[in-house]
């Protein structure tokens, strides 16, 4: 049974696409950023922000609010996109990507309105939510933190993790965004992180397997009945989704696309 | 005589009823750091998360972050070398109503060796913006600290030794963070001293005076931040200063005085510090006299303080 209500799958779909094109702009228009690990989590964070997350863009602090923390932070650029298309801040302000006085530093900070925690260094998020986690157990919301494939080879990820499960951290939700590439490479060349699903459920964590591009499976995750376990969902990716070029290619984890590049993605993903 | 970890332990069962917000986390430490009392006390607000600094650091922001007021303890060696990363981007980054004590600092950690020493935690945390560093003497001085960090709110880094050497703040001395307190005056030189090296600079210069000197004790427990005014005025009129610390001479204490003697009053400044070698572990008697610690390295340093002081100034030496 879910806790989430009806999926409109259409308006998640195209606030994905939505989430896309603005990172990208994002990334072109500072000239530097990490475009394929924000492609790749476009869909996830699309569903969290309109289905998911109880979050006021007009009241960011709210003490009640759900969390969620980007653990894995260069993907910020996804995440900025999803915070000015819901209001958090205005498009004034997001003009100023990764620049000395811009509010949207190249790695997310906690003054920025809607992001509830500094990340950047991996496994600092995963850790961070735990804590918040236990500090809102009792009180009703939950906390959700997205953590990159190559992060898991961080130990203070497995750290937290112990921590939450020995803790019955119910209220918390990891998402692996697993596309398999890491800065230099292929996760599994560099140090194999396979079995990961064996890995959590060790690690006394419910793991649900998605395609994390399809945005009804996402959905249903997330939605799933509180056991007495934290909850974990790999989220099947593909590194730079979305435009045919970045898809798959490592050398697309940093670098910003071309005035001619951009072009070329903006038409992959629908703009004429 | 009364440990210092053992007046921390009291003092955070004081803070507990204070502070109702307070939750304090360890790392599989709280026996030897005495978190335990709090434990005891306030089972629901303790937090154990085992073999684990860096988490620790982690949980302790997120719950700071969801407003609470949060103490995080273990080992100083531990704290600094494992937890850094998170104590930099979570806690000093974003200002967080945290305070980290590190216990066991210095050499006096004694039979334990080298591996559970922090000789550098002091140099370390110094150079992180919003982090205030603070080196109680005494029992008296961790009690006051500690309860004044938590109501100004942190960050604060609080440095306190596994052992003590017994109480030198006059009892009716108010003790606030940033005041240094000024245990003795002088004439011919100021020592200026932080952590059990206070009592020992109280030692020396007893001393030196059955030598004939004059000497000035100045305990500075808030090492960060240091303010530029109130030292200036400490300093004014004493020809040098000795700096003593249970820390390296490197980026300690002796560093921070030294960036601001430069500046604002330059004179002599010489360091009682545990030299650039990595020390062994042993007695802790033993271990400040092997390592420059005793009441007799900082009588040796006063007379090389005056005698710099007495050197004509100026020009090259032909």
């Amino acid at each position: 049974m879910s806790r989430l209500g009806p999926i409109d799958a259409a308006g998640i779909e195209a606030f994905a696409r939505t989430i896309r094109l603005e990172a990208l702009r994002l990334i072109a228009a500072a000239g530097s950023g990490h475009p394929g690990p924000a492609l790749s989590i476009a869909d996830v964070i699309a569903v969290l922000y309109q289905s998911v997350l109880r979050t006021d863009p007009r009241n960011p602090r709210s003490p009640s609010r759900d969390r969620f923390i980007l653990s894995k932070g260069h993907g910020c650029a996804a995440l900025y996109a999803a915070l000015l298309s819901r209001g958090f801040f205005d498009r004034a302000e997001a003009s100023a990507f990764r620049t000395h006085g811009g509010i949207l530093q190249g790695h997310p900070r906690r003054s920025i309105p809607g992001v509830d925690a500094t990340t950047g260094p991996l496994g600092l998020g995963a850790s961070i939510a735990a804590g918040m986690a236990l500090a809102r157990q009792r009180q009703g919301f939950r906390v959700y933190a997205l953590l990159g494939d190559g992060e898991l080879q961080a130990g203070l990820v497995w750290e937290a993790a112990q921590f939450a499960a020995h803790r019955m951290l119910t209220n918390l939700t990891y998402v692996v965004d697993r596309n398999g590439l890491q800065f230099t490479g292929a996760t599994e060349a560099i140090v194999a992180l396979e079995p990961v699903t064996a890995k959590w459920r060790s690690f006394g964590w419910d793991v649900s397997c998605v395609d994390g591009h399809d945005v009804c499976e996402l959905h249903d995750a997330f939605g799933r009945a509180e056991g007495r376990r934290p909850h974990v969902v790999i989220a099947k990716t593909i590194k730079g989704k979305g435009v045919s070029f970045m898809e798959c290619a490592v050398e697309w984890h940093g670098r910003a696309p071309s005035p001619e590049e951009l072009q070329r993605a903006e038409a992959e993903l629908g703009v004429r | 005589m009364k440990a210092m970890r053992d007046a921390f332990g009291l003092a955070l069962q004081e803070a507990g009823d204070l502070f109702p917000d307070l939750l304090v986390v360890d790392a599989d430490n709280s026996t030897a750091t005495r978190t335990d009392l709090f434990k005891q006390r306030f089972p629901d607000r303790f937090v154990q998360v085992g073999v684990a600094e860096q988490n620790m650091v982690g949980v302790a922001i997120g719950l700071a972050q969801c407003g609470y007021r949060v103490v995080a303890s273990t080992f100083a060696a531990f704290l600094l070398g494992r937890g850094w990363e998170a104590i930099r981007d979570g806690v000093a980054l974003e200002a967080l109503n945290v305070v980290l004590v590190g216990t066991h600092a210095g050499i006096s950690v004694g039979r334990d060796g080298i591996t559970h020493m922090a000789l550098e935690d002091v140099a370390l945390t110094r150079t992180l913006p919003n982090l205030g560093v603070v080196v109680p003497a005494d029992g008296t001085q961790v009690r006051s600290l500690l309860l004044d960090a938590l109501a100004v709110g942190g960050p604060y880094y609080l440095r306190i030794s596994r052992w003590g050497l017994g109480e030198i703040t006059p009892p009716q001395q108010p003790v606030r963070l940033q005041d240094p307190i000024v245990l003795r005056p002088g004439r011919d030189c100021l020592v200026l001293a932080c952590g059990l090296m206070t009592q020992v600079a109280l030692q020396a210069a007893r001393e030196l005076e059955d030598q004939g000197l004059d000497c000035g004790v100045v305990c500075i427990h808030t090492v960060k931040p240091l303010a530029a005014a109130a030292f200036t005025q400490l300093v004014q009129g004493y020809p040098c200063l000795v700096v003593a610390e249970e820390h390296w001479s490197t980026g300690g204490l002796f560093g921070a005085v030294a960036e601001l003697v430069v500046q604002v009053d330059p004179k002599p400044c010489v360091p009682v510090g545990v030299p650039d070698v990595f020390p062994d572990g042993g007695d802790e008697v033993e271990l400040f006299r092997a390592y420059g610690l005793a009441a007799a390295d900082i009588r040796a340093a006063v007379w090389t303080a005056m005698a710099k002081a007495n050197e004509p100034r100026g020009g090259m030496t032909p």
